[in-house]
């Protein structure tokens, strides 16, 4: 595995909450120029209101995401599998949080005019 | 019809009926009690953000309500010193002046020279105690008081105060009738279903009505372990597929890893992880937030900061020297809560910046 200098970690749990127009720009898209060096998480608290289920993701390369998945093996244990089942690669779980993210971000967008605009 | 209702969720939060005006206790920050206020402008309600320990905005009281204004002219109750040794009032609190009941703004004449009009209100403030109560009030008129001369700017108060530092109020708020879900006792759920144009702020997505169902398939099945992340190729492939969608990048399985998020201090984490001569900003609004260390070992000493860059052009990285593992070395850039966008470019620029300081 390539050990570089500088490992970027980037937080985009609310990745999908912006508002008026504006567009998310991931480092997941510069991954492939950078390998080895971003690692992109996420999580299904903030993004499908699962909060509580302790459900998380990280991406990354995969000889990083075999060295992080043999670390955690060790030290924080495994999302349950009712997280995983309930989550968006579950059978149910796709079924379930298929356009809340849209759902939420309108009542949140609504919420954003009536509060912000002026 | 419009429909407000409110739940900020928190557990301190209550109402207290005091004659026909609802006090809305331990509602968290300036903004929103501000924010929430002016929803209320006028109703009958008053805001109160009392406790020492959650007085953030250094206000030690805060009520408002239409033209109704009251501030106090005694902070010196307030002066006092939590057991955790903080101040509870900051020094915008020696701004304020009693005055006693305010009938429009145009009695607002600044600072000081405010003068009572109608009955006064006391505060009891009780030692050792955040219990502060209203003995005196007007019981259908609500009492105010409002930290901020902008703020009271903004309620249409005087020029005068126009300095003290407010959140900005939305001037749309200012339209709305007053608060539906005091006059409605019906809950927002089914004023929706009948019909009513309901902005409900408590409302969050009902996970237990959709994700529920997902989560009890398989614990009816026996399902209830600890499944390896490795095991569940289902679960990395739709990350990976939803993940590489939406950010233009290609993910496969074995790019995503699961976890169940728990956070937890390393111990094998070595020596410290920031000094001043690390410290490395960006151009705003990317900016070095916080120190972070873990792990027992002292520090390196201190090295003056490198000479800054020419305007206009990018600061360059600093000298990092060797002492302490690269590894554990840690910066912090704002996310996404604190408001900070990092664009394309300048994210296209911290990784210039690592592949050059690798190559260094």
């Amino acid at each position: 595995m390539r050990r570089p200098g500088a490992l970027l970690i980037f937080d985009e749990t609310y990745d999908h909450f912006l508002y008026g127009g504006r567009r998310h720009v991931s480092a997941a898209a510069l991954a492939t120029v950078h390998p080895g060096r971003v690692v992109v998480t996420g999580s299904a608290s903030k993004t499908y209101a699962m909060t509580g289920w302790r459900l998380g993701w990280a991406l990354a390369s995969p000889e990083l995401v075999s060295a992080m998945a043999a670390y955690q093996s060790h030290s924080t244990s495994n999302a349950s599998s009712i997280s995983q089942e309930a989550g968006p690669g579950g059978a149910d779980g796709c079924r379930a949080v298929a356009g809340v993210v849209e759902e939420m971000l309108a009542h949140y967008a609504r919420r954003r005019e009536l509060m912000v605009a002026g | 019809m419009l429909a407000l209702a409110v739940n900020l969720g928190m557990p301190q939060f209550r109402v207290h009926p005091v004659g026909s005006a609802p006090l809305l206790f331990g509602v968290p920050g300036e903004d929103l009690r501000l924010r929430w206020a002016r929803a209320f402008t006028r109703a009958p309600v008053a805001l109160m953000n009392m406790s020492r320990r959650t007085s953030t905005s250094g206000h030690p009281l805060g009520l408002l309500a239409g033209d109704l204004f009251w501030t106090m002219d005694r902070p010196r109750p307030f002066l006092s010193t939590t057991s955790s040794g903080r101040r509870f009032c900051s020094r915008s609190c020696r701004r304020f002046r009693l005055i006693s009941r305010v009938d429009g703004p145009a009695s607002l004449r600044g600072r000081g020279s405010l003068r009572p009009v109608g009955r006064p209100v006391r505060l009891s403030v009780a030692p050792r105690s955040d219990d502060v109560r209203l003995r005196r009030m007007d019981r259908d008129q609500v009492v105010l008081v409002l930290a901020g001369r902008k703020s009271l700017r903004a309620f249409g108060g005087s020029p005068g105060w126009e300095k003290v530092t407010a959140p900005r109020l939305s001037r749309a708020s200012r339209n709305l009738a007053p608060s539906a879900d005091r006059a409605s006792p019906v809950p927002p759920p089914p004023l929706a279903a009948a019909g009513v144009d309901v902005v409900d702020f408590g409302w969050e997505t009902d996970f237990p009505t959709r994700i529920r169902p997902g989560g009890g398939h398989p614990a009816d099945r026996g399902g209830v372990t600890r499944t390896p992340t490795r095991r569940q190729p289902a679960l990395r492939d739709a990350i990976a597929g939803s993940n590489g969608a939406s950010r233009g990048a290609g993910c496969a399985r074995q790019n995503v890893l699961v976890t169940r998020a728990r956070s937890r201090r390393s111990s094998t984490c070595a020596t410290p992880v920031e000094t001043k001569e690390t410290r490395w900003r960006c151009s705003p609004p990317i900016g070095s937030r916080s120190r972070r260390s873990c792990g027992s070992a002292a520090r390196p000493p201190h090295r003056p900061k490198p000479t800054s860059a020419p305007a206009g052009s990018r600061p360059p990285p600093p000298s990092t020297g060797r002492d302490g593992p690269e590894r554990a070395r840690h910066r912090q850039f704002p996310s996404n809560p604190s408001g900070a966008v990092i664009e394309s470019d300048e994210l296209a620029r911290i990784l210039d910046w690592c592949d050059a300081r690798e190559r260094s």
